[in-house]
């Protein structure tokens, strides 16, 4: 008799759970249409084979700027980019602590653009930097770390206490990808076809202090010391986006960084004419971000860089690997003639402008 | 059977109570829909009617924080550049307006396209604030026209009121930078 009752028990209580996990996951955003930069941390760990030679962190300028599929196919270097909006020095750190986890690769290259911010930001950006980690104690320190003064703790274990609210604001979206997502990058790499030429800038603002704050560095110490601790490789990188301006004087600081410290730093906007970048026709939004044409040229430039200074494998001989880069591939340039292919019917790409797919 | 719908109705009760008496934090959800600059811009604009009294002068054009950028934007006429600047993730845009000597910043509020003027931004001394400071002048002539109640950091002084800073950075002792801002949060 006592026996039935735990057992009962037990039943409601996954039966409560059940429920708890069906609506929590029809409520949270689906991040499959206009901001699927949403979706990109939670990607990687539907990847079969965690296993990277590099392993990228970081922004925008990393996610929109760097292919991982031109490394494979240039170099037989496997990598995958961890990117995610807006993505802060602090989701970095621990967005590679989690990695770690999974996977010890050579490589690590941590987009420095972060370094301009030395408090958070913006709770949506939090969102999509850490709701799609797994739960753990990196996912919480994360969050502490990131949370701004309105934001709990609490939410980020049970994101359905955060988005409950949304049920007003559900969409066939919601329903559509409730149980299964479809995949959104290429191993992180967020393609984009069209072209925007580069036409003119801001002038950039006079700065009262160009001194990077002191948490930045303090979690860069703690990444470098995450690598050291790791035999891990890392190189700091500024990616070719002309704006947001990067300034000399942060410059300076990276190159003084990276020497106090051993690491490799390299700005890529010191090699534009190398990489072969024409920002006419590489760039989809007037210099903010590669395309594709440009994301692929400067990951061969990028890719020769990394063989040249560390001792990278070339692993396209291997066949195991050659199958799931070959399917990997196979998606990829999938991708890219349907993309021109709606270029060509609408003049725009429909999974980036929601609101003129709506019109249309 | 009774006895399984109440159960069931209780299980439902809890689901019901545990997504609903979570943190509300204003009762608008996280997906993001607001815009984010990937430039100096990094917060989102508090809207609020009242009018400051740092506002920037043109030409007998008063522009106003946080004001609707159309009509202003309409009386200064064409301008000599035009740079946009979409975010990383959302779908509003922050616009740049050059006229001359100096830069007008527009955002626009997720998918509403409507635009909001959200900073000034002088670019050389052939404009100045309404109060006659421009690029080159010295601390003490901002002192002496706007007084002591700044915030100071490191080379940035900032005067508040309502929803506006106007803000002075100084090196080697001249005005670099003058702005008019919208406050964010």
């Amino acid at each position: 008799m006592k026996n039935k009752k735990i057992i009962s028990i037990l039943i409601i209580f996954l039966i409560i759970a059940g429920l708890y996990v069906l609506l929590q996951s029809l409520l949270m955003p689906k991040y499959m249409t206009k901001i699927v930069e949403g979706a990109l941390i939670s990607e990687y760990y539907h990847e079969k084979n965690k296993d990277h030679d590099v392993i990228f962190i970081g922004d925008c300028e990393v996610y929109e700027n760097f292919s991982p599929i031109t490394l494979w196919e240039e170099y037989g270097i496997t990598s995958y980019i961890r990117g995610s909006a807006q993505q802060l020095i602090w989701h970095s750190y621990y967005l590679l602590e989690d990695t770690l986890k999974y996977e010890k690769p050579d490589v690590v290259v941590f987009s420095v653009l972060s370094m301009m911010y030395d408090e958070p930001q913006n709770e949506a950006y939090n969102r999509m930097s850490i709701d799609g980690m797994p739960l753990s104690l990196t996912k919480l320190r994360s969050a502490k770390a990131a949370m701004m003064p309105e934001e709990d703790l609490i939410t980020y274990v049970f994101p359905l206490l955060r988005y409950h609210s949304r049920w007003n604001e559900l969409s066939e979206e919601d329903f559509k990808y409730w149980f299964k997502k479809d995949q959104i990058a290429h191993n992180g790499y967020l393609m984009r076809v069209d072209a925007k030429p580069v036409d003119t800038f801001p002038k950039p603002r006079a700065l009262a202090d160009y001194k990077f704050g002191d948490i930045c560095y303090e979690y860069l110490d703690k990444m470098t010391q995450l690598c050291k601790d790791n035999d891990i490789e890392l190189v700091l990188l500024k990616a070719p986006s002309l704006y947001p301006h990067w300034y000399d004087e942060w410059d300076e600081q990276m190159v003084d960084y990276a020497a106090k410290n051993d690491l490799l730093y390299i700005n890529l906007l010191d090699y534009l004419d190398e990489m072969g970048l024409d920002f006419n026709t590489d760039t989809y939004d007037a210099g903010l971000h590669l395309n594709l044409a440009g994301a692929e040229k400067t990951s061969v430039f990028f890719g020769k860089y990394l063989k040249d200074n560390f001792n990278l494998i070339d692993k396209r001989n291997d066949p195991e690997l050659k199958a799931l880069w070959d399917d990997k591939s196979a998606y990829y340039y999938n991708m890219e003639q349907e993309q021109y292919q709606e270029l060509e019917e609408y003049g725009y790409l429909l999974k980036f402008n929601l609101k003129r797919t709506e019109e249309k | 059977m009774k006895i399984k719908f109440k159960i069931l109705t209780i299980m439902m009760a809890i689901v019901l109570i545990l997504a609903s008496c979570g943190s509300n934090n204003g009762g608008e959800s996280p997906t993001p829909t607001e815009p984010q600059s990937t430039g100096n811009n990094t917060n989102s604009p508090v809207t609020t009617e009242e009018k400051s009294k740092y506002f920037f002068e043109h030409n007998g054009i008063s522009i106003y924080m946080n004001d609707k950028a159309e009509p202003v934007l309409d009386a200064l006429g064409e301008p000599m550049h035009y740079f946009e600047s979409p975010s990383c993730a959302f779908q509003g845009i922050d616009r740049v307006y050059t006229y001359s000597g100096f830069e007008l910043y527009t955002y626009t509020d997720g998918d509403d396209d409507t635009e909001y003027i959200f900073s000034v931004v002088f670019m050389n001394d052939g404009v100045e604030t309404r109060e006659g400071i421009t690029l080159s002048n010295k601390l003490n002539d901002i002192i002496s026209k706007y007084g002591n109640d700044y915030d100071q950091k490191n080379d940035k002084y900032t005067y508040t009121d309502a929803n506006t800073t106007l803000a002075f950075v100084i090196k080697d002792e001249e005005v670099v930078d003058v702005s008019y801002n919208l406050i964010v949060n």
